[in-house]
Protein backbone atom coordinates (compact mmCIF):
# COMPACT_ATOMS: atom_id res chain seq x y z
CA UNK A 1 0.00 0.00 0.00
CA UNK A 2 1.35 3.45 -0.95
CA UNK A 3 2.23 5.65 2.00
CA UNK A 4 0.11 8.85 2.07
CA UNK A 5 2.12 11.99 1.42
CA UNK A 6 0.29 13.84 4.21
CA UNK A 7 2.37 13.11 7.35
CA UNK A 8 -0.72 13.27 9.55
CA UNK A 9 -2.47 10.68 7.43
CA UNK A 10 0.67 8.53 7.37
CA UNK A 11 0.97 8.71 11.14
CA UNK A 12 -2.70 7.84 11.55
CA UNK A 13 -2.26 4.83 9.31
CA UNK A 14 0.82 3.68 11.22
CA UNK A 15 -1.04 4.08 14.51
CA UNK A 16 -4.04 2.22 13.16
CA UNK A 17 -1.81 -0.60 11.95
CA UNK A 18 0.01 -0.72 15.28
CA UNK A 19 -3.32 -0.84 17.12
CA UNK A 20 -4.41 -3.76 14.98
CA UNK A 21 -1.25 -5.65 15.89
CA UNK A 22 -1.69 -4.94 19.57
CA UNK A 23 -5.30 -6.08 19.34
CA UNK A 24 -4.06 -9.24 17.62
CA UNK A 25 -1.68 -9.93 20.49
CA UNK A 26 -4.45 -9.30 22.98
CA UNK A 27 -6.79 -11.43 20.90
CA UNK A 28 -4.47 -14.39 21.37
CA UNK A 29 -4.97 -14.13 25.07
CA UNK A 30 -8.65 -13.23 24.96
CA UNK A 31 -9.53 -16.89 25.23
CA UNK A 32 -8.09 -16.79 28.71
CA UNK A 33 -9.30 -14.84 31.68
CA UNK A 34 -9.19 -11.10 32.15
CA UNK A 35 -6.62 -11.52 34.91
CA UNK A 36 -4.33 -13.31 32.51
CA UNK A 37 -4.63 -10.48 29.99
CA UNK A 38 -3.70 -8.04 32.73
CA UNK A 39 -0.70 -10.19 33.54
CA UNK A 40 0.43 -9.84 29.94
CA UNK A 41 0.03 -6.10 29.86
CA UNK A 42 3.73 -5.46 30.36
CA UNK A 43 4.57 -7.78 27.47
CA UNK A 44 2.00 -6.10 25.24
CA UNK A 45 3.38 -2.71 26.18
CA UNK A 46 6.89 -3.82 25.31
CA UNK A 47 5.74 -5.20 21.97
CA UNK A 48 3.99 -1.90 21.29
CA UNK A 49 7.23 -0.08 22.03
CA UNK A 50 9.06 -2.32 19.56
CA UNK A 51 6.40 -1.71 16.94
CA UNK A 52 6.66 1.99 17.55
CA UNK A 53 10.40 1.70 16.96
CA UNK A 54 9.76 -0.18 13.73
CA UNK A 55 7.29 2.45 12.54
CA UNK A 56 9.66 5.23 13.43
CA UNK A 57 12.31 3.44 11.40
CA UNK A 58 10.14 3.95 8.33
CA UNK A 59 8.44 0.60 7.97
CA UNK A 60 5.31 1.55 6.05
CA UNK A 61 2.99 -1.26 7.12
CA UNK A 62 3.63 -3.10 10.36
CA UNK A 63 1.27 -5.93 9.39
CA UNK A 64 3.68 -6.95 6.64
CA UNK A 65 6.13 -9.78 7.41
CA UNK A 66 9.17 -7.48 7.53
CA UNK A 67 8.01 -5.88 10.77
CA UNK A 68 10.77 -6.58 13.27
CA UNK A 69 14.43 -5.91 13.72
CA UNK A 70 15.17 -9.55 12.96
CA UNK A 71 13.06 -9.98 9.87
CA UNK A 72 15.86 -10.08 7.37
CA UNK A 73 16.04 -13.76 6.43
CA UNK A 74 14.45 -17.12 7.05
CA UNK A 75 15.38 -18.35 10.50
CA UNK A 76 17.34 -21.57 10.10
CA UNK A 77 15.97 -24.27 12.41
CA UNK A 78 18.02 -23.62 15.54
CA UNK A 79 17.07 -26.64 17.65
CA UNK A 80 16.30 -30.35 17.51
CA UNK A 81 12.59 -31.07 17.84
CA UNK A 82 11.03 -34.44 18.65
CA UNK A 83 7.37 -35.43 18.63
CA UNK A 84 6.34 -38.27 20.90
CA UNK A 85 3.10 -39.80 22.11
CA UNK A 86 1.14 -37.16 24.00
CA UNK B 1 21.35 -10.31 12.69
CA UNK B 2 18.69 -12.64 14.12
CA UNK B 3 17.97 -12.46 17.85
CA UNK B 4 19.33 -15.31 19.96
CA UNK B 5 17.14 -18.27 20.80
CA UNK B 6 15.87 -18.24 24.39
CA UNK B 7 14.38 -21.47 25.76
CA UNK B 8 12.49 -22.59 28.82
CA UNK B 9 11.46 -26.07 30.00
CA UNK B 10 9.07 -26.93 32.83
CA UNK B 11 6.71 -29.65 34.05
CA UNK B 12 3.04 -29.22 33.13
CA UNK B 13 0.12 -31.00 31.46
CA UNK B 14 1.25 -34.34 32.86
CA UNK B 15 4.66 -34.17 31.24
CA UNK B 16 7.34 -31.81 30.03
CA UNK B 17 6.74 -28.54 28.20
CA UNK B 18 9.46 -26.78 26.21
CA UNK B 19 9.18 -23.34 24.63
CA UNK B 20 11.80 -21.52 22.57
CA UNK B 21 11.59 -17.95 21.27
CA UNK B 22 13.87 -15.74 19.19
CA UNK B 23 12.72 -12.18 19.76
CA UNK B 24 14.11 -9.04 21.41
CA UNK B 25 11.39 -9.44 24.10
CA UNK B 26 11.94 -13.19 24.53
CA UNK B 27 12.11 -13.16 28.35
CA UNK B 28 8.70 -11.52 28.65
CA UNK B 29 7.22 -13.66 25.90
CA UNK B 30 8.48 -16.87 27.54
CA UNK B 31 6.96 -15.80 30.86
CA UNK B 32 3.63 -15.04 29.17
CA UNK B 33 3.72 -18.36 27.31
CA UNK B 34 4.49 -20.27 30.50
CA UNK B 35 1.58 -18.53 32.19
CA UNK B 36 -0.76 -19.63 29.38
CA UNK B 37 0.36 -23.25 29.76
CA UNK B 38 0.02 -22.98 33.54
CA UNK B 39 -3.53 -21.71 33.18
CA UNK B 40 -4.48 -24.55 30.81
CA UNK B 41 -2.89 -27.03 33.23
CA UNK B 42 -4.68 -25.72 36.32
CA UNK B 43 -8.10 -25.14 34.71
CA UNK B 44 -8.33 -28.26 32.54
CA UNK B 45 -6.84 -30.89 34.85
CA UNK B 46 -9.23 -33.72 35.68
CA UNK B 47 -6.96 -34.85 38.50
CA UNK B 48 -7.37 -31.66 40.53
CA UNK B 49 -10.81 -31.65 42.17
CA UNK B 50 -10.74 -27.86 42.33
CA UNK B 51 -10.02 -27.30 38.64
CA UNK B 52 -12.74 -25.77 36.47
CA UNK B 53 -12.93 -29.02 34.48
CA UNK B 54 -13.43 -31.15 37.61
CA UNK B 55 -16.10 -28.77 38.91
CA UNK B 56 -17.86 -28.81 35.54
CA UNK B 57 -17.73 -32.62 35.38
CA UNK B 58 -19.35 -32.89 38.82
CA UNK B 59 -21.90 -30.10 38.36
CA UNK B 60 -25.48 -31.46 38.49
CA UNK B 61 -26.94 -28.48 36.63
CA UNK B 62 -27.73 -28.58 32.90
CA UNK B 63 -26.57 -25.02 32.16
CA UNK B 64 -23.30 -23.83 33.66
CA UNK B 65 -21.29 -20.64 33.42
CA UNK B 66 -17.80 -21.27 32.06
CA UNK B 67 -14.61 -19.30 31.44
CA UNK B 68 -13.44 -18.25 27.95
CA UNK B 69 -10.74 -20.93 28.16
CA UNK B 70 -13.32 -23.63 28.93
CA UNK B 71 -15.49 -22.32 26.08
CA UNK B 72 -12.65 -22.75 23.65
CA UNK B 73 -11.77 -26.20 24.98
CA UNK B 74 -15.37 -27.41 24.73
CA UNK B 75 -15.70 -25.99 21.21
CA UNK B 76 -12.57 -27.98 20.34
CA UNK B 77 -14.13 -31.08 21.93
CA UNK B 78 -17.25 -30.68 19.80
CA UNK B 79 -15.21 -29.89 16.68
CA UNK B 80 -12.95 -32.91 17.21
CA UNK B 81 -15.91 -35.26 17.50
CA UNK B 82 -17.70 -33.68 14.56
CA UNK B 83 -14.83 -33.86 12.07
CA UNK B 84 -13.84 -37.37 13.19
CA UNK B 85 -17.38 -38.70 12.97
CA UNK B 86 -17.43 -39.30 16.73
CA UNK B 87 -14.16 -41.26 16.88
CA UNK B 88 -12.25 -38.60 18.83
CA UNK B 89 -14.75 -38.34 21.66
CA UNK B 90 -13.66 -36.57 24.85
CA UNK B 91 -16.91 -37.55 26.57
CA UNK B 92 -15.65 -41.14 27.02
CA UNK B 93 -14.18 -40.34 30.44
CA UNK B 94 -16.26 -43.03 32.20
CA UNK B 95 -14.75 -45.70 29.92
CA UNK B 96 -11.24 -44.34 30.44
CA UNK B 97 -11.67 -44.51 34.20
CA UNK B 98 -13.11 -48.04 34.02
CA UNK B 99 -9.97 -49.02 32.08
CA UNK B 100 -7.96 -47.88 35.10
CA UNK B 101 -6.93 -44.28 34.32
CA UNK B 102 -8.53 -42.59 37.34
CA UNK B 103 -5.59 -40.65 38.72
CA UNK B 104 -2.41 -39.05 37.45
CA UNK B 105 0.03 -41.83 36.55
CA UNK B 106 3.78 -42.12 36.25
CA UNK B 107 3.80 -44.08 33.02
CA UNK B 108 7.54 -44.72 33.28
CA UNK B 109 6.75 -46.90 36.30
CA UNK B 110 4.20 -48.79 34.21
CA UNK B 111 6.80 -49.75 31.62
CA UNK B 112 6.42 -53.46 32.46
CA UNK B 113 2.88 -53.27 31.06
CA UNK B 114 4.29 -53.57 27.53
CA UNK B 115 5.15 -57.23 28.27
CA UNK B 116 1.39 -57.84 28.37
CA UNK B 117 0.74 -56.28 24.94
CA UNK B 118 -1.89 -58.54 23.38
CA UNK B 119 -0.70 -61.17 20.93
CA UNK B 120 -1.01 -60.18 17.29
CA UNK B 121 -3.01 -63.37 16.81
CA UNK B 122 -5.90 -61.76 18.66
CA UNK B 123 -8.41 -59.86 16.47
CA UNK B 124 -7.84 -56.21 15.64
CA UNK B 125 -10.62 -54.02 14.37
CA UNK B 126 -11.31 -50.36 13.59
CA UNK B 127 -12.85 -48.31 16.36
CA UNK B 128 -16.41 -47.01 16.06
CA UNK B 129 -18.26 -43.97 17.43
CA UNK B 130 -20.36 -44.21 20.58
CA UNK B 131 -23.93 -45.18 19.76
CA UNK B 132 -25.42 -42.26 21.68
CA UNK B 133 -23.06 -39.54 20.35
CA UNK B 134 -23.25 -37.72 23.69
CA UNK B 135 -20.86 -35.06 22.41
CA UNK B 136 -23.64 -33.88 20.04
CA UNK B 137 -25.75 -32.93 23.08
CA UNK B 138 -23.16 -30.41 24.27
CA UNK B 139 -23.94 -26.78 23.38
CA UNK B 140 -21.50 -23.96 24.03
CA UNK B 141 -22.43 -20.28 23.88
CA UNK B 142 -19.07 -18.49 24.05
CA UNK B 143 -20.69 -15.05 23.97
CA UNK B 144 -22.72 -15.77 27.11
CA UNK B 145 -20.00 -17.98 28.61
CA UNK B 146 -22.36 -20.88 29.10
CA UNK B 147 -22.38 -24.61 28.34
CA UNK B 148 -25.51 -26.73 28.22
CA UNK B 149 -25.12 -30.47 28.56
CA UNK B 150 -26.99 -33.33 30.19
CA UNK B 151 -25.73 -33.85 33.74
CA UNK B 152 -23.43 -36.84 33.82
CA UNK B 153 -21.63 -36.00 30.57
CA UNK B 154 -18.03 -35.55 31.66
CA UNK B 155 -15.00 -34.45 29.66
CA UNK B 156 -11.40 -35.64 29.47
CA UNK B 157 -8.91 -32.91 28.55
CA UNK B 158 -6.15 -35.38 27.53
CA UNK B 159 -4.42 -34.75 24.22
CA UNK B 160 -6.85 -32.02 23.17
CA UNK B 161 -5.78 -29.99 26.20
CA UNK B 162 -2.12 -30.31 25.22
CA UNK B 163 -2.93 -29.33 21.65
CA UNK B 164 -4.97 -26.36 22.84
CA UNK B 165 -2.10 -25.21 25.07
CA UNK B 166 0.30 -25.38 22.11
CA UNK B 167 -2.12 -23.42 19.92
CA UNK B 168 -2.70 -20.70 22.52
CA UNK B 169 1.05 -20.29 22.99
CA UNK B 170 1.53 -20.18 19.21
CA UNK B 171 -1.11 -17.44 18.89
CA UNK B 172 0.66 -15.49 21.61
CA UNK B 173 4.11 -15.85 20.01
CA UNK B 174 3.22 -15.61 16.34
CA UNK B 175 4.93 -12.25 15.86
CA UNK B 176 8.28 -13.40 17.23
CA UNK B 177 11.02 -14.00 14.66
CA UNK B 178 10.90 -17.72 15.51
CA UNK B 179 9.22 -19.86 18.14
CA UNK B 180 8.60 -23.48 18.97
CA UNK B 181 6.35 -24.96 21.63
CA UNK B 182 6.39 -28.60 22.71
CA UNK B 183 3.51 -29.61 25.00
CA UNK B 184 4.36 -33.18 25.91
CA UNK B 185 5.03 -34.21 22.32
CA UNK B 186 2.52 -31.91 20.56
CA UNK B 187 4.66 -29.36 18.73
CA UNK B 188 3.99 -26.16 16.91
CA UNK B 189 6.63 -24.05 15.18
CA UNK B 190 6.30 -20.62 13.61
CA UNK B 191 7.19 -16.96 13.71
CA UNK B 192 7.67 -14.17 11.18
CA UNK B 193 10.87 -15.59 9.74
CA UNK B 194 10.48 -19.31 10.45
CA UNK B 195 11.05 -21.70 7.57
CA UNK B 196 10.02 -25.32 7.21
CA UNK B 197 11.40 -27.49 10.01
CA UNK B 198 12.40 -31.12 10.38
CA UNK B 199 10.87 -32.88 13.36
CA UNK B 200 12.01 -36.30 14.58
CA UNK B 201 9.41 -38.91 15.48
CA UNK B 202 10.18 -40.77 18.69
CA UNK B 203 10.32 -44.55 18.71
CA UNK B 204 7.06 -45.82 20.24
CA UNK B 205 9.00 -48.17 22.51
CA UNK B 206 12.24 -46.40 23.38
CA UNK B 207 12.35 -42.99 25.00
CA UNK B 208 13.07 -40.11 22.69
CA UNK B 209 15.10 -42.18 20.22
CA UNK B 210 14.24 -40.85 16.76
CA UNK B 211 12.73 -43.37 14.37
CA UNK B 212 12.07 -41.14 11.37
CA UNK B 213 11.78 -37.49 10.42
CA UNK B 214 8.89 -35.36 9.21
CA UNK B 215 9.10 -32.11 7.29
CA UNK B 216 6.68 -29.61 8.80
CA UNK B 217 5.77 -26.33 7.04
CA UNK B 218 6.35 -23.12 8.96
CA UNK B 219 3.44 -22.22 11.19
CA UNK B 220 2.19 -25.78 11.34
CA UNK B 221 1.96 -28.37 14.10
CA UNK B 222 2.67 -32.05 14.56
CA UNK B 223 1.08 -34.34 17.12
CA UNK B 224 1.68 -37.98 17.91
CA UNK B 225 -0.84 -40.39 19.31
CA UNK B 226 -0.14 -43.95 20.33
CA UNK B 227 -0.91 -46.86 22.62
CA UNK B 228 2.51 -47.75 24.02
CA UNK B 229 3.44 -44.81 26.27
CA UNK B 230 0.31 -43.91 28.26
CA UNK B 231 -0.21 -47.57 29.10
CA UNK B 232 -0.66 -49.53 32.30
CA UNK B 233 -1.74 -52.89 33.71
CA UNK B 234 -5.54 -52.82 33.82
CA UNK B 235 -8.03 -53.94 36.50
CA UNK B 236 -8.00 -57.55 35.21
CA UNK B 237 -4.22 -57.66 34.86
CA UNK B 238 -4.46 -56.91 31.15
CA UNK B 239 -2.55 -54.42 28.97
CA UNK B 240 -4.46 -51.16 28.99
CA UNK B 241 -3.96 -47.73 27.43
CA UNK B 242 -5.59 -44.32 27.07
CA UNK B 243 -7.03 -44.43 23.54
CA UNK B 244 -10.59 -45.60 24.03
CA UNK B 245 -12.70 -47.08 21.24
CA UNK B 246 -15.91 -45.08 21.81
CA UNK B 247 -17.99 -47.92 20.33
CA UNK B 248 -16.84 -50.57 22.82
CA UNK B 249 -15.70 -48.35 25.69
CA UNK B 250 -12.46 -50.36 25.80
CA UNK B 251 -8.87 -49.50 24.84
CA UNK B 252 -8.60 -49.69 21.04
CA UNK B 253 -6.43 -52.24 19.25
CA UNK B 254 -6.59 -51.55 15.54
CA UNK B 255 -3.21 -52.84 14.36
CA UNK B 256 -1.53 -49.41 14.62
CA UNK B 257 0.70 -48.51 17.58
CA UNK B 258 1.50 -44.88 16.76
CA UNK B 259 0.55 -42.10 14.33
CA UNK B 260 2.16 -38.69 13.88
CA UNK B 261 0.08 -36.11 12.01
CA UNK B 262 0.93 -32.69 10.58
CA UNK B 263 -1.78 -30.02 10.50
CA UNK B 264 -2.19 -26.23 10.63
CA UNK B 265 -2.97 -26.34 14.37
CA UNK B 266 -1.96 -28.64 17.21
CA UNK B 267 -5.59 -29.46 18.05
CA UNK B 268 -6.24 -30.50 14.45
CA UNK B 269 -3.01 -32.53 14.41
CA UNK B 270 -4.17 -34.28 17.61
CA UNK B 271 -7.53 -35.11 16.06
CA UNK B 272 -5.99 -36.36 12.82
CA UNK B 273 -3.43 -38.54 14.63
CA UNK B 274 -6.04 -40.07 16.95
CA UNK B 275 -8.59 -40.63 14.18
CA UNK B 276 -5.95 -42.26 11.95
CA UNK B 277 -4.95 -44.66 14.72
CA UNK B 278 -8.55 -45.47 15.61
CA UNK B 279 -9.70 -46.29 12.06
CA UNK B 280 -6.85 -48.76 11.61
CA UNK B 281 -4.32 -49.49 8.86
CA UNK B 282 -6.75 -49.74 5.94
CA UNK B 283 -7.86 -46.11 6.00
CA UNK B 284 -5.48 -44.31 8.39
CA UNK B 285 -3.71 -42.49 5.55
CA UNK B 286 -6.96 -40.71 4.62
CA UNK B 287 -6.66 -38.71 7.85
CA UNK B 288 -3.15 -37.48 7.07
CA UNK B 289 -3.95 -34.80 4.51
CA UNK B 290 -0.95 -32.70 5.59
CA UNK B 291 1.40 -35.67 5.90
CA UNK B 292 2.42 -37.95 8.69
CA UNK B 293 3.85 -41.25 9.78
CA UNK B 294 2.02 -44.46 10.69
CA UNK B 295 3.72 -47.26 12.67
CA UNK B 296 2.00 -50.62 12.58
CA UNK B 297 2.25 -53.45 15.06
CA UNK B 298 5.28 -55.41 13.91
CA UNK B 299 7.20 -52.24 13.16
CA UNK B 300 6.21 -51.39 9.58
CA UNK B 301 6.52 -47.64 8.89
CA UNK B 302 4.19 -45.92 6.44
CA UNK B 303 5.23 -42.42 5.51
CA UNK B 304 2.33 -40.35 4.16
CA UNK B 305 3.10 -37.31 1.99
CA UNK B 306 0.89 -34.24 2.25
CA UNK B 307 -1.82 -34.00 -0.37
CA UNK B 308 -0.12 -30.85 -1.70
CA UNK B 309 3.27 -32.45 -2.21
CA UNK B 310 1.69 -35.61 -3.62
CA UNK B 311 -0.19 -33.47 -6.15
CA UNK B 312 3.02 -31.60 -7.01
CA UNK B 313 4.89 -34.87 -7.49
CA UNK B 314 2.10 -36.29 -9.61
CA UNK B 315 1.98 -33.12 -11.69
Amino acid sequence: MKEPSDPNLAAARRNSSRDRRIRAIRGATAALSVSLVIAFSSTVAQRADLEGTASAAGMPNSSAPAAGPSATATFIQPERLVTSQS
Amino acid sequence: MSPALNSREFAALGGKVGISVADPASDELLSGAQEIVGRVHSDLSRFDPDSELSRLNEDPRTEIEISPLMSRFLLDVIGAARISGGLVDATCLDSLERAGYRASMDFARESDAIKLYPSSELPRHPAAPHGEARWAEVEVDPDRGVVRRAPGIRFDSGGLGKGLAADLVAEFLDEAAYFSVDCGGDLRVGGLTAGDVTISVANPLRGQDPLAELSVPAGHAVATSGITRSAWIGPEGEYSHHLIDPGTGLPAFTGIVQVSAVAPTAVEAEVRAKAALLVGPASAAEWLEYGGLIILEGGELRRIASADSAATTAG
